[in-house]
Order: C-alpha cells, then sequence, then structure tokens
C-alpha cells in the first residue's frame, strides 16, 4: 500500500510538471494535439498506480515524451502558419451575411442541428441576423451579429457608425498574410504606407495588425 | 525557444536512455545466457557440479541486476526468469539431463524475451 501511495504522489509531481510546463492553453479549450496528449498522458499515468508489477518508469517515459512532443509541436507550430494549419486546422466560417455555407456544413461534418444548437447558445434565433458564424479549430462556434442586431451600447445610442464586419489579420507576429491582404483588396505598397504612418519601417517589427470591412485599422508594435 | 529545447533536450534524454538500456538488456541476458549454456555443456559432460557452480553463477548475475530489472523490466518477466532459474537448478541437482535440457530452454527463452521486448522491430513495436 506504501508503494501504491509513493507511486500516486511521484505520478502526480510528474504530471502537474508536465502541465505546468505546457502552459495555461492546456487548462482552456483543448487543439487537436493537445486533447490528444492530454487524453494519452492520463491514460499512461494511471497504469503503474493499478499494477505495481509495471514499472513506475512505463509511466514517467511516456509522459516526459509527450510533454517534449507537444513542447515541440506548440513551439513550431507557434512560428510557422503552414504547419499550424495543418496540424490545427483552420477556422471554417459556417454563416456568411445570414446565408449558411452548406459546403463547409459538410466539409467540417457538421449538422443543422449542432449549428442551430450553437446559435441557440449563443442566444441567436433568426439566422439572417448573423453576420459571420465561425467554427474555430478547438470547436468553438463564434458568432458575429449584424449591426443592427447587436446588443446597444452607449457609443452606438449616440451615433449609428458604419458596420465595421470582421477584423482580417494582416500582419501576424511579424508576418505579413498576403492571402488576407488580397482579400481586403490591398496590397503590399498600401500596407508600407500605413506602417510608415505609424513611424514603423519593416513589418517584422509589427506584432500584430488587423483591419475591418470599415477601414479601422488596430496596430500593435513588437516590444522590445 | 527555451521551451523547444527543453522539449529537444528530453526528447534527446530520453533516446539516449533508451539505447543505453538496449544495450545493457543486451549485454546482460547475452551474459548470463552463455554462462548457462556452458552449465549445461558441463552436465552433458556429466560434471554437476561444475553445472551447478556455474549455473549459480548466471543466477548471481541476475539477482546482482536485481537494481536495474526491477526499474527497467516487467517485474511479471522478472518472476517468470527467477522462476525458470529454479526449475533449471532443481534438474541439475537431480541429475537429470533431459529435465535441464528443457528447462534451460525454457530459461534462455525468457531470457531472450526480454530483451526481444526492448529491441526496436516490427513485431515489438506493433
Amino acid at each position: 500500500m506504501a508503494i501504491i501511495l509513493l507511486r500516486t504522489i511521484i505520478v502526480f509531481i510528474c504530471l502537474v510538471f508536465s502541465m505546468r510546463l505546457s502552459g495555461k492553453r492546456q487548462l482552456s479549450e483543448l487543439e487537436i494535439s493537445e486533447l490528444i496528449i492530454a487524453v494519452l498522458i492520463s491514460d499512461v499515468a494511471s497504469l503503474p498506480l493499478q499494477d505495481v508489477g509495471i514499472p513506475l518508469l512505463n509511466a514517467i517515459v511516456p509522459i516526459l515524451a509527450l510533454l517534449g512532443c507537444e513542447l515541440l509541436i506548440s513551439g513550431i507550430t507557434l512560428k510557422n502558419v503552414k504547419l499550424r494549419g495543418l496540424i490545427f486546422g483552420r477556422p471554417s466560417v459556417l454563416i456568411k451575411d445570414g446565408k449558411i455555407d452548406q459546403q463547409a456544413m459538410r466539409k467540417n461534418r457538421f449538422s443543422l442541428d449542432e449549428l442551430s444548437e450553437s446559435l441557440r447558445s449563443n442566444n441567436v434565433t433568426d439566422i439572417n441576423k448573423v453576420r459571420y458564424a465561425i467554427l474555430e479549430t478547438d470547436g468553438d462556434m463564434n458568432i458575429i451579429l449584424n449591426s443592427e442586431a447587436q446588443p446597444l451600447t452607449p457609443e452606438s445610442l449616440e451615433s449609428s457608425g458604419p458596420d465595421c464586419g470582421m477584423p482580417h489579420i494582416i500582419i501576424n507576429d511579424g508576418r505579413v498574410l498576403d492571402n488576407n491582404l488580397a482579400l481586403i483588396g490591398r496590397d503590399l505598397r498600401w500596407l508600407d504606407t500605413e506602417l510608415k504612418k505609424r513611424n514603423i519601417s519593416s513589418s517584422k517589427d509589427v506584432y500584430f495588425l488587423s483591419i475591418d470591412d470599415a477601414g479601422n485599422i488596430y496596430f500593435a508594435e513588437k516590444e522590445r | 525557444m527555451k521551451k523547444e529545447l527543453f522539449a529537444v533536450t528530453i526528447l534527446i534524454l530520453l533516446s539516449g536512455l533508451s539505447a543505453w538500456n538496449l544495450n545493457h538488456v543486451k549485454s546482460l541476458t547475452g551474459e548470463i545466457s552463455e554462462t548457462l549454456k556452458l552449465s549445461y555443456a558441463m552436465a552433458e559432460a556429466d560434471d554437476w557440479e561444475g553445472a551447478a557452480e556455474l549455473a549459480n553463477s548466471a543466477e548471481q548475475k541476475w539477482s546482482d541486476s536485481g537494481g536495474y530489472t526491477q526499474i527497467f523490466i516487467r517485474h511479471s518477466e522478472i518472476d517468470l526468469t527467477t522462476d525458470a532459474f529454479g526449475d533449471y537448478f532443481s534438474e541439475i541437482y537431480k541429475s537429470d539431463i533431459g529435465g535441464a535440457k528443457g528447462a534451460l530452454k525454457k530459461l534462455l527463452g525468457h531470457l531472450e524475451n526480454i530483451y526481444e521486448m526492448e529491441r526496436i522491430t516490427l513485431k515489438s513495436v506493433f
């Protein structure tokens, strides 16, 4: 019994250590690889606790190996957008301007029942009022309503501004997303002009830049 | 970057440990098997005392590796091998060559199994 107790404590310390190193993301919504690792680690860790005939290394080695893989993948995908798309997938727009994208629904094997449930959980009863419904890579559904359907804010009471639509990310951690730039009908010359306005010489110095449909730019310079 | 380096270090260390373990288990089971084969050869030559002495030496090597085996090898495998040693000793002390042959085959089988389980082959991986 003492052996089981000691093994439990050792495995617990290993798990806390590995979860701590994995970071806060593991505690919130999980991406695919994170979910796999969380499930595997919990399964593997319990084996030597159930059977003292199994060496403790049979739990510790897999935990450390999975931790190593998880840290590597998350580190590499942070820097490589293409690989991130390959491993984690990309968000899918299921509803745009009140119209359901049936191809996107089929591609994501997302049923109408599930869509209705997600809309209801976001207090949306009329699909026509939905500007965008986006299925994120962690399985979460985010809804952006048309401006007239959005909750009132003090700002909107005083003035009815233009419909800002969805923000498009143009620069992500120093990398220019050419696809998004083309999507909003702009080019690199326009981008250079905008950066110069903000006293920035290179896109590599920009942490985040997005522009919405109304032309409002959100800009954050990289911290030195 | 630090976390990635840490991850790579962990994976390299684990790979190194695995390689060392494979080498060690091969050497250990190999040595013990050779000693047991010599023991049986002596038994075949009717030198039962010599056979018992060599068998004891093999068993001693196995016991002395208890610290390693308990940490790296499944305990069920350790128990089976220890039992197989007992069977072999029993036949040697009875001076039963037929029984000793069978017991030796079983014991060598267990030792080889321990090594095969660690070896990277399609069979062991899948």
